[in-house]
């Protein structure tokens, strides 16, 4: 009976991988370019910016919290970079870094030590930090100067002439997080935080200081992704990341973590990321750039999973209501 | 120091109401405490305080030679005091391995040291003798008895309790399971760690504990031997006056004893009812009495429509009918005055007057949904009238109203919609004593309009004084039926224990 | 009822804190933007503000439940897609018509919102916002991504309809009726009390005989009848449905009027009269910044900001109070 319920937890764990495995065959087989240096080179590429993010929203969504604010703090962080490139590199990387890492502080202040409710607090982020990006960039695109190279490295360079940058970016981080959310105290205590936070307090976690941590590692993660898609556009645009907020959650969701908090494996984010780029791919193979079929698919499979997670999330909600209620519950 | 637990002259009060009213009593190490007492008699109070969930008002804690004061569960546990209350402290999706170290990850160099972890985890379990799956499964896929064992062995491994405080820790296991927690018991007695048991449950006091303290009302009745007490004097301190009360009789006479408005048919409902039979007549107050946890408040859950039966039948007016939420008992005319009422009753950010029409919105409005204000507020007023709340006007919101007053509101509310049958559970707990009177006072009257009244009480003389028959339900089962002379505490009390005694002969 | 004078000075900010925050943008207005207290200023200001009352007031009923709709911004696009898209069918009775249909179509995105709400119990804030992202792209497949013009002239004139003879824009016309039927609904009508009860108890809601579920659904209709009425009334004023751009983050001003209304943001009692204010309050950060040349993005900034304190001004209120009150549990 245990080693049965325990191959069970192990063959959840590798849908995400079969779904993106079933998409790849899918693709191969319908679209005769698909294979091609170019379209998967293109596959990587999409696959970049949303997969690095989708790193700080497994973190976030984890610990019982979300962040509406990443489309608007990628924008912001670009930004900052595409100003400050012009006088000294390292400062274009540092300061936006900064600028996530600060709000992320705030997100995860306000959710931890405030208890404003995860959407508010991230909401006021996302106004805020959208509309900095607008006041930075004076409600223009900024260009990155040609003589900038070594900034412009980190977004077009390619090692080998292979691998592009920020992809090998994407893969060290994924594979730290992977690493981190196995392995540390700090992400092992976002489970427990997530899964039942009154009992991770009651047995001593550190909740507050584990939210808050997630948000700025959340912000982090999203500012690196802000230089390193301007370096790779090679401008700052002020409405850059608009739906980012949604595609990093629907991949998270996809790749397995319960949107409630408390389960979910990185590498299901992972797999969920390159998942998504195929379907963006296949929407473009499709009909020529049409922004709204990626709106309505993604819209679509957040529905579809979240309505699949359900008795999932309705099984935790009654066991936990069952513990403080405890002789008996009044179904509502 | 041969004592790990020293309770001096505690004291707690909540407003309107004295908890715990100087108690003392000491554990020694390695003793299995039974602690025992019906709703209100202040265990859950007390224990709450020495797991540091409430802070007392007086008194003097002593824990293992030294005075504590701990604010918060943690403190508590640190001090070694873990209380296990099924599966609390629990993350419902780690392994179990994980469960035991949350918090306490065995590190090396940075890294999580999960073979070490699960390797200990496994052997805490051998010694145990407990054969589970410790790495792989999550926790909330486990039975509830695996996840109480959980709990201990984090708290005897993790923690380094001295005490460990389970509250009615057997009601969700069976025979087997039992058994093994059992056989925890007594190795945890032989480690030299004290175990206070809640339950109500006597012959599992009798089987594993060694000393048993009783409450009543907050107050400390006394600490017995096991081995020097029997099972009725047991019952007696837990619930038994020492003057039975005179019974009032009822303020009106217009019964209709021959007509049943509804009935409970070999009502089964897992897990804690098994075969519930019992019938209300038409203007009778109907009190269902027994101890803690015999399943009293589910029956009147399953009448509600709160929850659907597994077998048997529920009459009303004659008809069979089976419900599938309150909606449909509210329209039959059914009233339920729930056991939690702050967070089940009361709407507590609605004023008096919201409060009170809430249930009959219909009948205020007309036929679009209009809402006549003059009715809803001249009704209103005539209750809080009629009921003597207390309150500054009907705008009040409820949640500032004293426990007392609340009541009346909600009583208020369901008299609003002229109610067939009004379920009361626990009607006056928490309420202080010239309210009580009040209160009962009030449904009395009812009864006497026609309304059939379903008491559940754990105050035996409050079923005896106001009730015209009781229904004593055992272990979710209807043992027996007591009406006229025979109603009275001693006679409520003997029937459970001779049932009690009945079953362990079989 | 206190009287005013009983009132300490913060607790008075607390309780008027919205009709303060709305003098003071008025009076600033007053003294430091040019035109502003011209009557054609006035008159349009009325006119852009109608869409958003409508959705403001949708959206209170649906926080005073306990939930939450971010795809109001989507599903005023929707409307105004369908509106349009209606309009060039051509034929009779089509002005009737092209308003008719995104009612209807509104409606159903609100209430399949509502159902899979209340039969699954997904938290609402996730299912609105996979909605948000569904219903724009929905809405961008309708006209093709293209910003369409309307044509229809019956509509058209709608959009610059005046009272009588006056100078008095028809929408104020609307927003006074959207208030007065929202007060009905809300104030007069059973139908509010149950809202409110449920979003202050959903449990004791249930015990008492309310139809949760049908309530829940019905709420989100609501709020999708609300979207439709908005998208109406924008499409006739700009005279164009943008499908992409129409009601972008609209949503965000609609949350931040009801938070400054003083509804309880996790559901309870509803002020209508709060809203309003709010609706106002934020309309008026949009002009301040547009009449002053000051950035659109500030007023990002400035709602955030507003959101943000209305929400901290809440839970201190919470945390006053309920120092008073102690959870008696015995047994």
């Amino acid at each position: 009976m245990a080693s049965k319920k325990g191959l069970k937890l192990k063959l959840s764990s590798f849908i995400p991988f079969i779904t993106f495995l079933m998409l790849f065959m899918v693709s191969i087989i319908g679209n005769s370019k698909f294979l091609t240096m170019n379209n998967i080179n293109n596959l990587v590429r999409q696959s970049t910016f949303n997969g690095i993010i989708s790193i700080g929203m497994t973190l976030v969504i984890l610990s019982g919290g979300i962040d509406l604010s990443v489309g608007s703090v990628l924008a912001c962080s670009g930004a900052l970079s595409a100003i400050l490139c012009q006088y000294n590199t390292v400062l274009a990387v540092v300061i936006p870094i900064i600028f996530g890492l600060a709000i992320g502080l705030f997100n995860g202040f306000a959710v931890a030590k405030l208890k404003v409710p995860p959407i508010v607090a991230t909401l006021v982020s996302m106004l805020a930090a959208r509309g900095l990006a607008y006041i930075f960039l004076a409600g223009n695109s900024l260009g990155i100067p040609k003589n900038a190279e070594m900034f412009l490295f980190l977004g077009k360079g390619k090692l080998f002439d292979i691998l592009p940058f920020p992809t090998l970016i994407m893969a060290i981080l994924f594979i730290l997080f992977i690493w981190i959310l196995k392995f540390t105290c700090f992400g092992r205590n976002l489970y427990s935080i997530g899964g039942n936070e009154e009992a991770a307090r009651m047995l001593g976690i550190q909740v507050d200081k584990g939210k808050i941590l997630a948000y700025m590692t959340c912000g982090l993660l999203t500012s690196i992704a802000g230089i390193l898609i301007t370096a790779r556009v090679g401008s700052a645009l002020p409405y850059a990341g608009d739906g980012y907020e949604i595609s990093s959650i629907a991949t998270v969701v996809l790749g397995g973590t319960l949107i409630t908090g408390g389960k979910g494996r990185m590498s299901g984010t992972f797999w969920a990321s390159l998942t998504m780029a195929i379907i963006a791919n296949m929407i473009n193979m499709q009909s020529v750039t049409e922004p709204w079929i990626q709106k309505i698919i993604i819209g679509a499979i957040l529905i579809v999973i979240i309505v699949i997670q359900s008795p999932i999330i309705r099984k935790r909600y009654s066991s936990i209501a069952k513990l403080f209620i405890r002789k008996h519950t009044v179904k509502g | 120091m041969s004592n790990v637990l020293e309770m001096q002259n505690i004291s707690k009060t909540f407003p309107g109401v004295k908890a715990l009213n100087n108690i003392s009593f000491s554990i020694k190490r390695g003793e299995v405490r039974a602690l025992m007492g019906e709703n209100g008699a202040g265990k859950s109070t007390l224990i709450k305080i020495l797991s540091g969930v409430y802070q007392k008002d007086s008194g003097n804690i002593i824990f293992d030679g030294k005075e504590i004061d701990p604010k918060s569960v943690l403190e508590s546990a640190r001090e070694g005091i873990s209380a296990i209350y099924q599966e609390l402290n629990l993350i419902p999706y780690l392994s179990i391995s994980e469960n035991i170290f949350a918090g306490f990850y065995p590190v090396k160099n940075g890294m999580i040291q999960w073979r070490e972890m699960e390797e200990r985890a496994a052997k805490m379990f051998a010694d145990i003798k407990v054969d589970v799956d410790i790495k792989n499964a999550e926790l909330s896929s486990m039975s509830t008895a695996v996840q109480q064992m959980v709990a201990i062995v984090r708290a005897i491994n993790m923690m380094d309790a001295k005490l460990i405080i389970m509250d009615e820790p057997t009601s969700s296991l069976d025979a087997a399971e039992t058994k093994s927690l059992f056989e925890i018991i007594r190795d945890l007695k032989k480690k030299n760690i004290s175990v206070i048991f809640i339950t109500h449950r006597l012959d599992e006091v009798f089987e594993i504990c060694d000393t048993v303290t009783v409450l009543k009302d907050g107050e400390y009745v006394g600490t017995r031997n096991v081995k020097d007490i029997n099972k009725y004097e047991l019952v007696k301190m837990m619930i038994g006056h020492e003057v039975a009360e005179e019974r009032k009789t009822a303020i009106n006479t217009i019964r209709d004893s021959k007509s049943y408005l509804c009935e409970l048919r070999n009502i089964a409902w897992n897990p804690k009812l098994s075969n519930i039979n019992f019938s209300i007549r038409k203007g009778e107050i109907l009190g269902l009495g027994g101890l803690l946890g015999s399943g009293r408040s589910e029956c009147a859950q399953i009448l509600f429509g709160c929850n659907i039966p597994d077998s048997g039948e529920v009459f009303y007016e004659g008809n069979r009918i089976s419900l599938k939420s309150p909606v449909g008992a509210v329209k039959r005319k059914m009233a339920f005055c729930t056991e939690s009422r702050r967070t089940e009753g009361i709407i507590p950010n609605m004023s008096v007057e919201e409060n009170i029409c809430i249930a009959n919105l219909s009948e205020f409005s007309n036929k679009i949904g209009w809402t006549k204000r003059k009715k809803t507020r001249s009704e209103t007023e005539r209750f809080v009238k009629e009921f003597s709340i207390k309150t500054p006007s009907i705008k009040q919101l409820v949640k500032n109203l004293s426990g007392g007053n609340q009541q009346k509101v909600l009583l208020a509310r369901w008299l609003c919609m002229n109610p067939k049958l009004i379920i009361l559970d626990e009607p006056t707990r928490g309420i202080d004593v010239a309210a009580k009177a009040e209160i009962e006072k009030m449904i009395r009257e009812f009864a006497g309009r026609g309304i059939s009244i379903l008491m559940i009480s754990s105050e035996l003389p409050e079923l005896v004084r106001n009730c015209d028959r009781i229904i004593i339900i055992y272990e979710g089962k209807t043992i027996k039926e007591l009406s006229g002379n025979d109603m009275s505490e001693e006679r409520i009390m003997q029937t459970i224990t001779k049932f009690h005694e009945e079953e362990q002969e079989v | 009822m206190r009287s005013i004078k009983n009132l300490s000075a913060a607790e008075i900010l607390q309780r008027f804190s919205a009709p303060i925050i709305l003098l003071v943008l008025i009076v600033f207005n007053a003294l430091f933007t040019r035109n502003f207290l011209s009557i054609n200023v006035l008159w349009n200001a009325i006119m852009q503000s109608s869409s958003i009352m409508f959705v403001s007031l949708g959206m209170m009923v649906v926080i005073a439940s306990g939930g939450i709709d971010i795809s109001v911004g989507s599903t005023l696009g929707f409307g105004s897609a369908l509106l349009v898209i209606t309009s060039y069918a051509g034929g009779d009775t089509n002005s009737l018509l092209a308003v008719i249909v995104p009612v209807i179509g509104c409606a159903l995105v609100g209430i399949i919102q509502g159902l899979i709400i209340a039969k699954f119990k997904i938290p609402p804030l996730i299912v609105t916002l996979a909605f948000q992202s569904l219903i724009r792209g929905i809405a961008q497949y309708c006209t093709k991504g293209k910003v369409l013009v309307l044509r229809d002239p019956l509509l058209n004139e709608l959009g610059y309809l005046k009272v009588g003879g006056t100078s008095i824009p028809i929408q104020l016309v609307f927003i006074a009726i959207a208030i007065l039927i929202f007060y009905i609904l809300t104030k007069k009508m059973a139908f509010g009390s149950r809202i409110e009860a449920y979003g202050d108890n959903p449990v004791a809601s249930r015990i008492v005989g309310i139809r949760t579920f049908q309530l829940v659904t019905l709420v989100y209709m609501i709020s999708g009848i609300a979207c439709a009425c908005g998208s109406i009334l924008e499409t006739t004023r700009i005279q164009a449905a943008d499908s992409s751009m129409l009601g972008l983050n609209m949503e965000m001003d609609a949350i931040a009027a009801v938070a400054i209304s003083g509804t309880p943001l996790t559901g309870g009692k509803i002020r209508i009269w709060g809203t309003v204010v709010g609706v106002f309050i934020t309309q008026l950060i949009t002009m301040t910044v547009n009449m002053n040349n000051i950035q659109y993005e500030y007023s990002l900034l400035l709602k955030g900001a507003i959101i943000f304190f209305a929400i901290l001004v809440q839970k201190s209120k919470e945390k006053t109070k309920k120092g008073l009150r102690q959870v008696v549990q015995n047994g």
